[in-house]
Order: structure tokens, then sequence, then C-alpha cells
């Protein structure tokens, strides 16, 4: 009875209402952080729970502000005198509040889930459980933000109290969200383990990976041991109890700090069941993983009619499987032997935002290079990006009979600079002897695989220079 | 309010037992600090079920010794027994509390809360049973004449309506001890006659102690009175053992403000006109 008048008028419903619309509005409203990939909030189980948990930058903030706000309200009212002379204890009164405001944090961080939810149900093959610690870590952590904020108003009761808590709050979530990251001068401001204290956490840049059980048990436990700090001093009648409600916070860090990962390599692993190959029945052999299995009816088809083309070429990959690593910042991803390997995110496929299933532009994707990938990072572009982006246009039309940009979403800069390299390339090639030409792609495929450059040289003389 | 119409209530084995104690308030040389001053100074009190009026001029210690009754200050010293029980035991204050209701100066209240939710609030605060809440709730609001406006928001009662709302809170558990710290205050003259016929019917089975700035109050509803001047008791007795003590040469419009004048004139020959 007392619990459902304080979900009615205590802040809890308001506060349900504005997480999840603070939440709506990082997510539709704004393209990044995230990758538009596989990694997107909206594909995929786990990079939805793990991009919910990035919306706790100013989430988690938010509900320290706004637990200090319904903290302050016993002495807002006046009310003090007349509750110390009853007889219920006031622990009892205060675990009414502290219950609203738990289920108000918890079903707004869920609402925003299930919007999420309806989305990737609708998108992703691959379902698994494995994303239901991040999601509960992550609701831990606003119910242990909200309590904290009630308690330290309780302690400290002013009107300056939730302004400046939810203020500090942010800046902690700023800085240890981005200190992890490389290019920054907040980089390296906090050790890794302390930013690892933070509910806030990235997204995943693709579907392959999830975070490591001993980072989610050790953030469980502190968020957990926050929790119980802001209770206990919410509840605490005496001084003494209120200055030994710090103490399950130490413990709290205490425990989880060693069972942090030591490097930002160990907060993720891979997701065995998410990068599993299915392979498409019959031959060629034609895989992709487990969490992309209903793309392969798409790319069978235009798969093996690649791979017929690059039999054409001595030494040429003779299977396609879909690479299980994101394509790094920078390098290049290992070279299977022997294989194509396709990335549905790399940008030549997803223009926009969803992998096309443009059969020809798969297929020209796929020899392209004559199936040897990339020797650039995503970050990486320098003098001979260029040339290799034409050469493997070129190698692309060698095969397919007919010169096209790549890429369909390339800046007219790219689809520019291909034209006036890639175009007098293939004019040169074409009227070529067939036996040269393939000769040229054979080698111009060795030196593609090994990132030697003069890929393009080789392919309209003959020889690199 | 329609008399005829009272919720019917249950009465628990605890209120039917025979009391073990002779007043429900008693203190002996009772001594309570406001700060670091000593408000109440030597108090000997002995009041059963009926309507105290507790009377005296601003900082008297009125306020200090309701808020010693109502357990919210520890004595500094003498003896106070509330129902037989000496104040102070942890379990036994508990126990205690739920036989008290008090209706502090400064009345404090959930803004957000409708009426009803809030003497709800209260009466789980003070341990009425679950099943008991419902019916007792309805029946306080009905006594103080708010069950027209039990479903509205705290913040949109008038003044003398919230202090109706305070007396309800202080009532819903059907205390044995009832403290109401000027109750009057704010409520118009219609609203105080109906008070006053309330107080009556409490005093009945309470020992209802009403602390008030307003003679003429005393005169009507309490069946004793005591004046109280500097942490003193300085006069116990009836409304007319009051009137009595006044003559035609002590200030005053009424016999009782009369008594209440020189009464109090006896004790502080010295003191000015405010």
């Amino acid at each position: 009875m007392v619990i459902r008048t304080e979900l009615r008028r205590s802040a809890a419903p308001w506060a349900a209402v504005l997480i999840v619309g603070i939440a709506a509005v990082l997510l539709f409203a704004f393209s990044g952080p995230w990758w538009k990939g596989g990694g997107a909030w909206n594909r995929e189980w786990t990079g939805l729970a793990r991009w919910e948990r990035n919306t706790l930058v100013l989430l988690w903030p938010f509900a320290v502000g706004v637990g200090a706000l319904q903290g302050l309200r016993d002495h807002r009212s006046g009310m003090a005198e007349l509750l110390t002379t009853t007889p219920r204890p006031r622990w009892r009164r205060t675990a009414q509040t502290a219950g609203a405001m738990a289920i108000a944090m918890a079903v707004g961080y869920l609402v925003i889930f299930a919007i999420g939810a309806v989305q990737v149900a609708g998108n992703a093959s691959y379902f698994h459980w494995g994303w239901t610690p991040v999601l509960l870590v992550g609701m831990l952590s606003l119910i242990g933000a909200a309590w904290l904020g009630m308690g330290i108003a309780c302690l400290v009761p002013s009107v300056l109290t939730p302004p400046l808590l939810a203020v500090g709050a942010l800046a902690v979530a700023m800085v240890t969200r981005i200190s992890p990251d490389g290019g920054s001068s907040l980089s390296g401001s906090v050790p890794d383990r302390i930013a690892w204290l933070s509910p806030v956490q990235d997204g995943p840049d693709e579907a392959f990976t999830s975070v490591t059980g001993s980072m989610n048990l050790a953030q469980g436990l502190w968020f957990l041991a926050i929790a119980v700090t802001g209770f206990l001093l919410l509840a605490a009648t005496r001084v003494a109890t209120k200055l030994l409600a710090v103490v399950p916070m130490l413990v709290g860090a205490a425990v989880a700090l060693p069972l942090l990962p030591a490097t930002a390599a160990q907060v993720q692993e891979v997701d065995q069941g998410a990068v599993a190959l299915v392979c498409a029945e019959g031959t060629p052999r034609v895989c992709v993983t487990n969490v992309h299995k209903e793309f392969l009816e798409t790319l069978v088809q235009p798969a093996r009619e690649a791979l017929a083309l690059l039999a054409k070429v001595p030494g040429a990959p003779t299977s396609v499987e879909e690479a299980t690593t994101g394509q790094p910042l920078y390098g290049r991803r290992p070279v299977v032997p022997g294989v194509v390997q396709i990335d549905f995110d790399d940008f030549d496929l997803a223009s926009g935002e969803r992998t096309t299933t443009d059969p020809d532009r798969l297929r020209r994707y796929l020899v392209a290079g004559v199936g040897t990938p990339t020797c650039y990072g995503r970050m990486e572009m320098d003098e001979n990006y260029m040339s290799l982006r034409a050469a493997s246009a070129v190698s692309a039309a060698a095969l397919t009979g007919e010169l096209k940009p790549l890429s369909g979403s390339s800046s007219a800069y790219f689809r520019n600079e291909l034209e006036t390299l890639a175009r007098p390339a293939w004019e040169s090639f074409r009227v070529l002897p067939a036996a040269e030409q393939i000769a040229r792609l054979s080698a111009m495929r060795v030196a593609a695989e090994t990132c030697r450059g003069g890929t393009l040289e080789i392919l309209t003389n003959g020889v690199a220079r | 309010m329609k008399g005829d119409e009272h919720v019917i209530r249950a009465v628990n084995a605890a209120e039917v037992a025979p009391t073990t104690y002779a007043w429900e308030i008693r203190a002996d040389g009772l001594r309570v600090k406001a700060g670091r001053r000593m408000a109440v100074d030597g108090v000997d009190l002995s009041l059963g079920a009926g309507v105290h009026g507790l009377l005296g001029p601003n900082g008297a210690g009125k306020t200090t010794l309701i808020r010693a009754l109502a357990t919210v200050l520890r004595p500094a010293g003498g003896e106070l027994e509330l129902l037989g029980a000496s104040v102070g035991g942890r379990t036994e204050q508990r126990r205690l509390r739920r036989q008290i209701g008090y209706l502090p100066q400064d009345f404090g209240f959930y803004k957000r809360f409708t009426v009803r939710e809030f003497i709800e609030y209260m009466a789980w605060l003070k341990e009425v049973s679950k099943k008991d809440i419902p019916a007792a709730v309805q029946r306080a609001i009905e006594r103080i004449g708010l069950a027209d406006r039990a479903d509205d928001r705290m913040k949109t009662l008038s003044g003398g309506m919230i202090r109706r709302a305070g007396i309800a809170q202080a009532i819903v558990n059907d205390p044995q001890i009832l403290l109401l710290d000027e109750p009057t205050a704010g409520l118009d003259p219609a609203q105080r006659l109906r008070f006053r016929e309330l107080l009556r019917e409490l005093g009945s089975d309470t020992c209802v102690v009403v602390s008030t700035h307003l003679v003429e109050d005393v005169a009507v509803a309490c069946t004793d009175v005591m004046l109280m001047g500097e942490g003193k008791l300085v006069f116990r007795g009836t409304p007319a053992e009051l009137e009595a003590a006044g003559g035609a040469g002590d200030a005053g419009d009424s016999p009782i403000e009369r008594g209440y004048t020189a009464l109090l004139a006896r004790q502080q020959p010295d003191r000015g006109s405010w």
C-alpha cells in the first residue's frame, strides 16, 4: 500500500519516464558514437545491451541527481519531527521510498532495452542469453546511483546537493569513459582498472564479442556495494551507522579491483557462439558466422559465381568465409590462405547502414584484388591507398568485364580519383591478350596479399616499379 | 459531519484489557532542555482521560513539555511515565509510540500525497495493522470533516484544512495519549466549534493534552487547565477555578482571561505588558 503510494507520489514515476526519454534521444537522435555495422544497438542482442550501457554516461548522473532530490523530501517537507515519533523503524520507512526508486530505475532501463529488443528481434537471427549480465549490471548501477544520491542528500540536506551530485557524477562518468581510449587529453588520466569501476561502457564495433564474466562480476559486486552504502546512509539513525555506511563501498572496491581486467583487451572476449561458421551445402565452400546466418542465402549464389571467376587466376582463393574479427583501426586482419574473407561491415558493402544484397556488388567485392584483403586499417590512408583501390577496381573489372566503383558510398572525391587512375589502367589492360591478363592478375594478387605495393603498375606495365 | 454515520470499528484485546496504570501521563520533577536552556524545569503531572488544556505565554515551555510527552525529547531530569512505562527504553518506546498521537506545532507533510494517502502513510508508520488501515483512515478523515477533500493533494488544502489533516493523522491510530500543539491555529470560528466538540468526544476515553494560546478554547472544551510560566506549572485546576482566580482589577475581557493574567502576574510580578 505504502510502496504503491510512493510509486505514484515520489520522484519515481517521472524519473522512469525521463530515463527512457534521455536514452531514446541518445540512441535515436545521434548517429554515433556507435558504428553503424553489426555492432549497432538495434542489430544484435549483445550490441543492444552494451550500447545501452553507453547511455549511462547521462543516465547514471541523472539517477544520482534524482535520487538526491528524492532524498531531500523529508527535509523539505518539515516532517522530520513527526516522523521521529512514529514506532515503525526508519529503515522500514525508507525502504519503501528506496524500493519505489529502484523499481523506477529498473523499469526505465528495461523499457529502453525493450524498445531496442523489438528492433533486434526483427534483425537478429542469433539468439542467446549472454547479454543478460550486461543488462543486469547496468540496471544495478542505476539503482545504486539513485540510492547513493538519496543517502547523501539525507546526510547533507541542502538544495545544492542534487545539482552538485549530478554534475560531479557526470564529470566522473565522462573522465572514466574517455580515459581508457587514446587520442584525448584525458587519455590515461585514471588507471584503466579505476575507469572500469564506471558503469559506462562503449558498445562493440561488431557482433562477435561479449563482455568477460570477470568484468561483469566485478562491476556487479561494486554496484551492489554502492547500493548498500546508499541505503545505509538513508536508513541510518545514528552517527556511528552513517560512518559505517562507507564500509560496504570500500569492501566492494577492494573486491572488485583485483577482479577487473588489467587491459582493455580483456574487457571483451570472442563470443564463440557468434563466430561459429555456418556453411552452405555443396561446393565450393561458402560460410558465414552464426550471428549473420540469415545472410547466407543471399550470399551463396554471388559467392560461388565470384569463386568461379577467381578460378581463372592461378593461386586465387577457392572458398568464401566471413571474417570473424572486425576490420582493425590500424593494420589488416590476418590473411587466411585460399579463402576470400567477407566483412559485412566493410564500407564497400554496407554503404549506409545495411549490408547490400545486390548480387553484382557482392560479386565485385569478392573478386576485387583477386580475393585479397585490403592492406589498410579503418583509420589508415597513405599515398599508395588510392592506387591499391584503383588496382582492386581494375582487377574486379578484369574478372567481371565491366569497370564500376567498388563502393556505393564513396565520396565524389574518391570516385573521381578512381576514375582518373582506374579508367586509363583499365583501358590499357583490357586490350592485352588473355594469357597476359591472367599472368598480370596473378602477379598482382601476390603483391596485394603481401602488401608490397605497386599493384596498379603490375596491372598496367606487367612489373612493379 | 454526520454523527450517526460513524464507521464501526473493531475493538482489539489490548484496548479492552484493564489498564495497569493509574495515570496515562505521570511526571515527577520533570526537567527538559530545549537546546541549552532548561525549558521545562521541575514539572509534576498526573493526567488521566479527559481534555487537559495547556496554557501559558510564549516561551513558557508548553511546546517543550509536549515534545517530551511525544518522545521527541528525552527528559534531562526527573521522571516521566507514559501509560505506566518509564520513557527511555527502546523496545518499550516502540510499543508506547503506537499509543501516542501527536500534532506538532510546525506540522509538515508530503505535498504530493493526497489527504487519504497521507493519513494512510501515517497509520502505517504508527503500525496500525494492515487490515485496519482503510477503515481507520476513513474514520479519522470523517471525524475531522475532510471526507470531501480526501482524494485531493495535500498541497491544495487551505491552512485550516491542513491543520485538520494534522489532527486526523494524530487520531488515526486511536491513541491513548493525544498531544495537540496549537491545533486551532488557522481554524475559522465554525471549525473551532466543531473541533471543541471533537475534543470533548475524544476526551471521554483518551488523555488529550492541548496546548493553546486561545483561552476561550480551554474554557469550553477542557476538563482541566494547566497554566505554565517559565518552565513551571503555575496552576492546575478546572476552568471554573481559573476564572475564580481573577478579579475585576486584572487585565482581560472575560473572567477566564482575567484569571489567566492574575495567576501569571502572581508568578512573574516584574513582567512587562508583552
